[in-house]
């Protein structure tokens, strides 16, 4: 067995044993999440900016193409490659193991990086402006296909590599026991994710063929509902991957935070895997008013087999806060029934941010969307303003805003750099959640009156006058927002290439129970 | 700690989570059951779909509206006067197209508290009927003639506008839908 | 581990879960007496 022990350096602070060679894929997962999200965010302010009608910034043909780039870049590139940082860390860090084959690991990124590539330059270069959504007969060029399947390739074969790194701990004996709830989670994450990558496999071939001559635009036009159930049966499901990160990323911020325990773990982890059984037959909420569909099959997928999910969140809506509280109150805290809130580390962006993407999250992303999942209420939503209304509250309020959070911590702790402003990051999470709130009330009360989603002018059809006011909400929503996620990607990328260097604490690191013979009578020595 | 291996994890529940539990076990019954008791309610979204081609129902719609024509407006989209279409049992049947063109047809005249079928499909992309200001929106599709019952009860102008995008004329694509009493 | 490590003492919680719940109830109901407000359709 070859000698992995001196790849590992201990993270002072949690006491974690880091695998040198995952850190370094660690760092440059993130660092290409902040990157897109940086382009997703100057897209974010420029179709903010016409869609406030008074500003109405931008000509027809760039703003349908922004939102596309919009869409692409944040809901896909930045999540999902902070995704794939978050699962090389829970795979290897917090089980304290080696995270095993490196180099295909390297090899997923690059699949993942000429994807994200390709599907800039079909936007920007070739003008694609189908929307992230692209139904068909809209088309979009071979590459841009070809470049959401390069990425989801890469993706898929990240989670196959978690799967591959959970195993390897186990039989070489690195780690013995339950999994801690974090790794759990992304575990519960990882699975998701294998069923929606094969489902976007089962939306992007076919939609490339097509676009290259192979598929006739026949069959497309007479599969439209067909693809638009496989779409969201990928679209929707990635949703669930991004909630399940998000949740044990709450779960690890109440650690890192205040030292929070979770209260019941049996609890916590029925609840992960109810997102696994229940979620992904929910995905039809997205077609409550397509065409062909009958009432009972829609009924079926979006209550019983939906709600078991909706459960699961209602569940860790309470065991979070529950678990922060009782870490609260055991140092202390026990005045009234609100100290251990009031009094927590508001000036500590991990936890400003935790309690801001939780609220947003639950209060508002939860809530509307059960509203417009509900068979019959779908009719009062569907593709007007308050859907773009509902995502921003769940991931970017929630989802979002909780990456931003955890990476204040993933920053020193795992890429070993001082943040270079702490009183930027401090003042950053009020500033985004600000910011957003009033970019998802504009949208949603506009939706209230009607605003439809992806439209250039609304003014034409002259009935939206009332609604101009909660545009403009929108727009100065969107540009707080915009500067605070300029605070956090300059604060992430000045501190990851220029900020103060955390030295390591190397480590003779081996398993602590080796399963095989011949590494077992190795010592574990710091030096 | 969330990052560490616990042990003896699986600990009955207790007190609080045992009754939030039963809150939560109860409230998601009554989401489920709303949505089947919402169907003793004349607010339902339509069930009825056909099967067609773009180019049957380009037809189908050319022929209703050259049957029913009553003029243009001023944004040259031919005006159909459905109020005295029969009844019948189930509604008057009228149909909306959305064309390739980025525009709905026909402009069309109802008569208030009068049932309606109103056909939609589209003659290529995918497009969304929007009635505004009462916000009821549908999904049209190519190939698929979706009908969908409406009882108008206001007397006024009403806009159907199209709220999927459907390429880069999507913002040009509305027309009026007026009831009179 | 110490055998007090699963109690759990939130009562700002629950409290604060309730009103989540209430919330929730509310705009649910709002929502469907707007529906049940318009055109009837089918
Ligand atoms: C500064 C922050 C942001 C602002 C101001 C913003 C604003 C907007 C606006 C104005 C739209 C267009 C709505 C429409 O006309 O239909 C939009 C769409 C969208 N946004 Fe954001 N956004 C922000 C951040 C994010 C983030 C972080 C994500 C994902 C994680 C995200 C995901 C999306 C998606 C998926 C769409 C839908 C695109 C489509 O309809 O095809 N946004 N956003
Ligand atoms: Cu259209
Ligand atoms: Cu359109």
């Amino acid at each position: 067995m070859k000698d992995y022990s001196h790849q590992f350096r201990t993270c002072e602070t949690t006491g974690l044993k880091i695998h040198l060679p995952a850190q370094k894929l660690i760092w440059v997962n993130a660092v290409s999440a902040v990157v897109f999200l940086l382009v997703g965010a100057v897209m974010a302010i420029l179709i903010a900016l016409t869609r406030w009608p008074a500003v109405h910034l931008l000509p027809q043909h760039l703003f349908y193409r922004f939102i596309t780039a919009h869409g692409m870049n944040m809901l896909v590139f930045w999540i999902v490659f902070f995704e794939m940082a978050g699962l090389i860390f829970g795979a290897s860090a917090v089980l304290k193991t080696r995270f095993p084959a490196i180099k295909f690991a390297w090899f997923n990124w690059i699949l993942m990086i000429i994807g994200a590539l390709l599907v800039n330059y079909a936007i920007f270069v070739q003008g694609v402006d189908v929307m992230f959504t692209a139904y068909p007969p809209l088309k979009g060029t071979p590459l841009y296909y070809l470049g959401i399947i390069l990425f989801a390739v890469g993706a898929l074969f990240y989670s196959f590599q978690f799967f591959f790194a959970v195993g390897i701990a186990k039989k070489e004996g690195w780690h013995q026991g339950t999994l801690p709830l974090f790794t759990f989670g992304m575990l519960v994450a990882a699975i998701i994710a294998v069923f929606t990558l094969l489902e976007g496999a089962v939306t992007f071939v076919p939609t490339f063929l097509w676009s290259v001559g192979i598929i006739p635009e026949s069959w497309m036009l007479d599969s439209t509902a067909l693809y638009r159930m496989h779409f969201w049966a990928f679209g929707h499901s990635a949703q669930q991957i991004n909630l399940a990160a998000m949740v044990a990323i709450w779960y690890l911020l109440g650690t890192l935070t205040v030292g929070a325990k979770p209260v019941n773990q049996k609890l916590s982890r029925i609840a992960f895997l109810l997102y696994i059984i229940a979620i992904n037959l929910g995905s039809i909420h997205h077609l409550l008013v397509d065409p062909g569909l009958t009432s009972t099959y829609k009924i079926v997928n979006t209550t019983y087999l939906a709600f078991a999910a909706v459960i699961g969140s209602l569940i860790h809506a309470i065991s979070i806060p529950a678990a922060i509280e009782t870490a609260q109150r055991k140092k202390g805290l026990t005045n009234g029934l609100f100290e251990w809130l009031t009094k927590g580390p508001w000036s500590d962006p991990g936890w400003s941010g935790m309690i801001i993407s939780f609220v947003i999250f639950g209060f508002i992303g939860g809530v509307t969307g059960i509203l417009m999942s509900t068979e019959q209420l779908n009719v009062l939503h569907h593709n007007n303003l308050r859907v773009p209304g509902h995502f921003h509250a769940t991931v970017v309020g929630g989802t979002a805003l909780a990456f931003m959070a955890v990476a204040y911590y993933i920053i020193p702790l795992v890429l070993q750099r001082k943040l270079i402003s702490k009183t930027l990051a401090k003042i950053q999470p009020y500033i985004f959640g600000l910011g957003i709130l009033m970019v998802i009330m504009g949208m949603t009360f506009a939706g209230l009156m009607g605003v439809p989603r992806r439209h250039w002018n609304i003014e034409l059809p002259g009935i939206f006058g009332g609604a101009d006011a909660m545009l403009a909400i929108m727009g100065v929503g969107a540009i707080i927002a915009f500067i605070g996620l300029l605070i956090f990607i300059g604060i992430a990328v000045l501190s990851v290439f220029f900020g103060e260097k955390i030295p390591s604490k190397m480590e003779v690191h081996n398993p602590p129970f080796p399963v095989k013979e011949g590494v077992s009578d190795r010592k574990t020595a710091t030096t | 700690m969330s990052i560490e291996t616990p042990k003896n994890w699986w600990k009955p529940l207790n007190k609080e989570e045992r009754i939030w539990l039963y809150i939560v076990g109860v409230w998601a019954v009554i989401l489920t059951i709303m949505m089947p008791y919402g169907h003793t309610r004349d607010h339902n979204i339509s069930n009825e779909t056909w099967k067609t081609t773009t180019k049957a129902y380009t037809a189908v719609s050319k022929a209703f509206i050259k049957k029913y024509k009553i003029g243009e407006d001023e944004r040259g989209v031919p005006i159909v006067d459905a109020r005295n279409i029969p009844e019948g049992k189930r509604g008057a049947d009228i149909f909306l197209i959305a064309t390739r063109a980025w525009q709905f047809k026909p402009h069309f005249i109802l008569k208030k508290d009068k049932k309606y079928r109103i056909h939609m499909s589209s003659d290529f992309y995918e497009h969304g009927f929007s009635l505004q200001p009462m916000n009821l929106n549908y999904q049209i599709l190519p190939n698929r003639d979706f009908v969908v019952t409406m009882t108008p009860k206001q007397s006024g102008k009403f806009m159907i506008v199209c709220n999927e995008y459907c390429g880069p004329g999507h913002h040009n694509m509305f027309t009026t839908l007026e009831v009179k009493e | 581990m110490s055998h007090d490590d699963n109690k759990m003492h939130a009562p700002g919680t629950f409290v604060l879960a309730l009103i989540f719940l209430l919330w929730f109830i509310v705009i649910y109901f709002v929502q469907w007496f707007a529906l049940w407000d318009n055109w009837p359709i089918g």
